[in-house]
Parts: structure tokens; sequence; C-alpha cells
């Protein structure tokens, strides 16, 4: 099965990180380097094996595929991506000791100061008289 | 034989632009035309294109459209937007609060490349510094201390005009308009003596996130957001800002020592 970027995703590479939205859960992450070079690789329709070889010269700590397969799980658990298979979905997460594994650096939410009443385009509901902004 | 005198109409049609994005209010009374005028005022001039137009009026009933958009309200105001058709009405007793509250729901989702940020905006050597963070970060003590420099001390909308990064205030009550080149970006945050420190691209687009007013629930709209936020941290210098709260924080942003 092919792995691929979850639809509801953007990114965008800003210097050495490569930052991701994930634009139904609104929440933006931040990928390493190697992160982001698998992330990038992914959109290129290469296999788990592929994908391994092209960072083993940067992700050199551990096996290139169990970190990739890490990384992977992480993604999924996150909903950024599909089509990971069960085993790598389980694999443990990534040592944080490593300095050099594909990794997620951060998460940030996206706050909804102007909509906290989980207002919707077309299905607006009110409020309850709430205000929706102090 | 002269021409029977007119009676002035009741009602109005009020242009007026936000960061170049053009907002039209129709209304009736002159203590509301004057309250909005107030607000608005600097920016009152006809837009090309009404980006938004909202509609006020006294009856709750108004706004019980059935497929209105989205829904809002708040103290003394409910507002309904339809986003795709660009109109808003506004119905209550507070229609001001309600005029400027539709403004802020709406903006996230039609400008199409600008962002609103919680953000203070000073004026350093004629160009825009803004001072981004949420309720407790800073903003009004930044906007206090460096007073005569301040545009505005709560929220501000980002955008690109084709050649350069502009800021300018969101018209809120205190705030003062005009468009300033965009040249900093400052996480602030409370500090026992004034430091800047760079933020990188990566880690000042997460941040800034966190601070802009997104158009949740609509991909499209959110996926512009995005871009535009990716872009603003790539190209405008960000930092974070540690200050104490004392008049020097001025000197400090503007003698050089940031």
């Amino acid at each position: 099965m092919t792995i691929r970027r979850a639809a509801h995703t953007a990114w965008r590479r800003l210097g050495e990180e490569l930052v991701v939205i994930d634009l139904d859960a609104n929440l933006v992450y931040g990928l390493d380097q190697p992160g982001g070079q698998v992330w990038e690789l992914l959109g290129e329709g290469r296999g788990l094996g592929e994908i391994a070889a092209a960072i083993a010269s940067e992700a050199t700590e551990g096996e290139p595929l169990q970190a990739v397969e890490r990384f992977l799980a992480e993604l999924a658990a996150a909903g950024l991506v599909e089509g990971v298979s069960e085993p790598a979905a389980a694999a443990p997460p990534a040592d944080p000791a490593s300095v050099s594994s594909p990794r997620i650096l951060w998460r940030e939410r996206v706050q909804r100061f102007g909509g906290s009443c989980g207002l919707r385009p077309g299905q607006g509901t009110p409020c309850g008289g709430k205000p929706l902004w102090s | 034989m002269d021409a029977a005198p007119v009676a002035p109409s009741p009602h109005w049609a009020l242009p007026f632009a936000v960061a170049g994005a053009g907002v039209e209010v129709w209304g009736a009374g002159g203590v509301l035309r004057e309250t909005l005028l107030q607000r608005f005022g600097a920016a009152a001039r006809a837009p090309k294109e009404p980006c938004l137009l909202i509609r006020t009026g006294p009856n709750p009933a108004a706004v019980l459209d059935p497929n209105p958009g989205l829904r809002a309200e708040g103290p003394g105001w409910s507002a309904a937007i339809d986003l795709p058709r660009r109109r808003a009405i506004v119905s209550g007793e507070a229609l001001a609060d309600g005029v400027e509250a539709a403004l802020r729901l709406a903006f996230p989702y039609l400008l199409a490349d600008g962002l609103l940020v919680h953000a203070a905006l000073l004026e350093v050597g004629g160009e825009g510094v803004l001072g981004v963070g949420p309720s407790g970060a800073g903003k009004t003590t930044l906007a206090r201390l460096c007073a005569p420099h301040a545009r505005g001390d709560e929220l501000a909308v980002v955008r690109h005009d084709g050649n350069r990064w502009l800021a300018e205030a969101f018209p809120t009550p205190g705030s003062r308009r005009g468009a300033l080149p965009l040249a900093r970006l400052l996480l602030l945050r409370h500090a026992p003596t004034h430091e800047l420190a760079p933020l990188p691209p990566g880690r000042a687009a997460g941040q800034l996130a966190t601070q802009v007013h997104w158009p949740t629930g609509d991909r499209a709209a959110g996926g512009r957001t995005f871009a535009t936020l990716a872009r603003l941290a790539g190209e405008v210098p960000c930092l974070t800002l540690g200050f104490a709260p004392h008049p020097s924080v001025w000197q400090f942003l503007a003698g050089g020592d940031g």
C-alpha cells in the first residue's frame, strides 16, 4: 500500500524545518531536516525501503528503515499520513537521545479566536450568548 | 419654481477600508453612524469593490436566515455572515460592537493574502514592528511604554501588496490607522531585562500560527492562510523579545540596542 500525505494537510519548507498543518485538526507541526526529507519523498510515490535508502546518509543513527518506520508511525498516529501498515504504525517512538533520526520537533494548536463556538461555513450555530472575543 | 426640499433619508451607506479591504455598512440613525465613523473614521473612504457588505438593524429576527454561513452572538448583538455572497447582517442594540465583531469573524475567510494577528503595532523609524503574543504576553504593556509610536495594541492586519509586507492596526477603539512596511516580528514575553533572540523561520511559523485568527472549518481558506503565514515567516525577520516593563524598551528597540 502506498504511503501518502493526508489530503487535509499543507506544508512548506522553512529553513532547516518543514512545517505541516493539519487543516482539519487545526494543528501545526515542525519536522526536523530528516523528517522533512521523508515528508517530501512521500510525495514522490516511493516505498518505505526507497525512502529509507534515500535518507540513509542523513539518519545514520540505528537502522534507517526502522527510523523511517518509527517516524511514519508517529505521522500516522497524528493523522498526517495514510497507508501506513500496522507493524509500522505499532513501532515505538524515536529515541529522544537520537539527534539525527526523522522526528516531529514541535506541535502547536491553531487558535480559533474568531470562531470559538464551532462555527462552520454553511453550518453555523448560535453561540448561546457567549462573547466570542474578549 | 424651486424644487420641493427632500427630507434627508434616515438610511445611509458608510464605506470604508480595512487594510486594503473594502467594507460597506448600511444602517439608519445618526448615533450609529457617528460611532462607526469614530471607530473606523480615519479609513472612511469608498472602497473600489466591497469585500463585505454589512446590513445593520435592531430586529433580531433579521438574523434568522436559514442559511447564514457563520453566526455569532455577543453582548447586545447578533451577526450572520454569508461568506460566498460576502454579506452580513448585524442586529441588536450594540450594533457598532456587532459590526466590529463581524469584521473580525469574516476577515480570516475574506483576506486572500493577509492575516489578522494578535499583535501590537509600533512605528520604528518609519517601519512597522509587530509585537505578537496572547493575552498577558505584553502587547498592551509594550504599546503603553512606546505610546507615541504605537498604532495599536490588540490586533493587526498583515498583508503582502505584491512588493512588500505591510502591517496596519485593526480598527479597534484607540488604534491609529495607516499601513507601514513591516520590518520585524517580535514574539513577546516578559523578562527581567530586555533581550532579543532570533527565531528560526519554521519555529516562528509555529508560534505565529497560534496568534492568527484562523479560518477554521474551511480547508481552502485555511490553506491560503497557512501559505501566507509560511511566506511571512520565511521573508520577515522574526525574533523573541523579552522585555521588562520599563520605558527604556523603546530605546532598546529604536536605538539599535536590539
